[in-house]
């Protein structure tokens, strides 16, 4: 071993050698080393991902099967808490609500000033000061009076009419169920020799929805929500202008 | 035996044999780090193709995903609403309000009117009118009232006398505070 070691060209095809060595390691190792490692990890996540998507569809596969039930449950769902204040469809509900216990009913609902003129006509402009109401557009009858409508997530509405205390308590009962969640804020029965006049205020929701995600499983959220929105009642449905109503007069004054 | 061969051959000898092993080493060294190179790259090539099939399946999954975009935002929507539900609960069962009420009237005792009143700030409150021919009548309703779910707090605002025909008639105003359901 000493004489190769003292042998000029052991040493140098052996110092070559090394330096081809490790030139090799330094130059072409550690990039396919780094390759290799963020394969596996792009593995790993595709793999995950595939895994989630699978899931998906699997429940996309049950949602499909269920499209009816589900448009069913969207329009109840849409309709006890919608997107936005949705105050026309409210008015018809309400409508509806007082019709089918037989009631003659003022109804106040807000209206976003957006929808008022194409909504609801506006109430005759009083003739004198005497006519005009504090916070009122009509009273009695079942003309709604309009109000402005509040800028947050909830908006006041009342019913109102010459009703006695079962009738306050019919139209409460009905309330529990009314397809748009509400929640009552006053009740006020005042009984006359003649006559008895009750007026329930309450305040109904709505909340902005935007890059909602479902998740979980379809068949938990099906029966979660035809549990919730089984007992809700609905009075009236959205007017669909593309189906219902005779257009056009020769004179629309007339 | 007598080893007849020089010392100076049989030091040649040795060292060529040692040149040999080294040599052999370095060539195995050299071919493992090729073969290892090779290995690592064969492997990395397959694991893109896997890869990219991989990426194709998913592709496809999101592309199925997205041909029922309708449903699933149905199906968000109703999700959130679900959750949200409860938030939505009304704290107080008025039906149960007023029977309570109703049930807690003595038979002498007219109510003139009933107004419930609540906001976020405070617990709602019931302001009671109502007139009777006997005073005590008035203490027995604001009794039974505070012995009665979901009252509490009842007091009595006031009593006033008149008389018609030498009748006596009290006409009376309380309040009740409401407790949660």
């Amino acid at each position: 071993m000493h004489n190769l070691l003292t042998n000029k060209y052991f040493l140098v095809v052996t110092g070559l050698f090394l330096v081809i060595t490790i030139g090799v390691i330094w130059l072409f190792f550690p990039p396919a080393i780094r390759l290799f490692n963020e394969n596996k990890a792009a593995k790993l996540s595709l793999a995950e991902q595939i895994q989630t998507s699978q899931t998906d569809a699997a429940g996309v596969k049950d949602l499909v099967a269920a499209k009816t039930t589900i448009a069913d449950l969207y329009d109840k769902a849409s309709l006890a808490l919608p997107s936005s204040p949705s105050a026309d469809l409210l008015l018809l509900q309400f409508d509806g609500l007082t019709e089918s216990l037989g009631l003659d009913a003022t109804i106040t609902v807000p209206f976003s000033e957006g929808s008022l003129a194409a909504q609801v006509a506006a109430p005759a402009a009083p003739a004198s000061d005497e006519e005009i109401k504090p916070g009122s557009g009509s009273a009695g009858g079942t003309q709604p009076i309009i109000t402005s409508s509040d800028t947050g997530t909830k908006t006041d509405w009342s019913l109102g009419g010459e009703w006695d205390y079962p009738t306050v308590l019919a139209l409460l009962t009905k309330l529990k169920t009314f397809g748009r969640w509400n929640a009552v804020t006053s009740i006020d029965i005042t009984a006359a020799a003649d006559k008895s006049t009750a007026t329930i205020s309450g305040k109904v929701f709505w909340t902005p929805s935007s890059n909602l995600q479902f998740s979980g499983s379809a068949k938990e959220l099906l029966t979660q929500a035809k549990t919730l929105f089984g007992s809700y009642q609905t009075y009236a449905t959205t007017p669909d202008v593309t189906k219902e109503g005779n257009f056009g007069k020769s004179n629309p004054f007339q | 035996m007598i080893n007849l061969v020089p010392p100076e051959i049989k030091k040649r000898k040795g060292v060529r044999s040692l040149t040999y092993v080294v040599t052999l080493c370095y060539i195995v060294l050299t071919a493992v780090l090729l073969l290892g190179l090779a290995g690592l790259a064969t492997y990395n090539y397959t694991q893109k193709i896997a890869l990219g099939s991989q990426q194709a399946e998913l592709d496809r999954l999101i592309a199925e995903k997205n041909q029922h975009k309708t449903i699933l935002s149905q199906a968000a929507l109703i999700q959130n609403r679900v959750k949200s539900a409860a938030g939505y609960q009304s704290a107080y069962d008025w039906n149960q309000i007023l029977t309570a009420v109703a049930s807690s009237t003595p038979t002498n005792v007219s109510l003139t009117s009933i107004k419930i009143s609540s906001d976020q700030s405070k617990p709602p409150t019931v302001a009671i009118t109502g007139t009777t021919v006997e005073r005590r009548s008035i203490i027995l309703l604001k009794d039974k009232l505070a012995l009665t779910k979901p009252f509490s707090g009842t007091s009595i605002s006031s009593i006033t006398e008149s008389t018609a025909d030498n009748n006596k008639t009290y006409t009376f105003s309380m309040s009740v505070g409401i407790t949660k359901k």
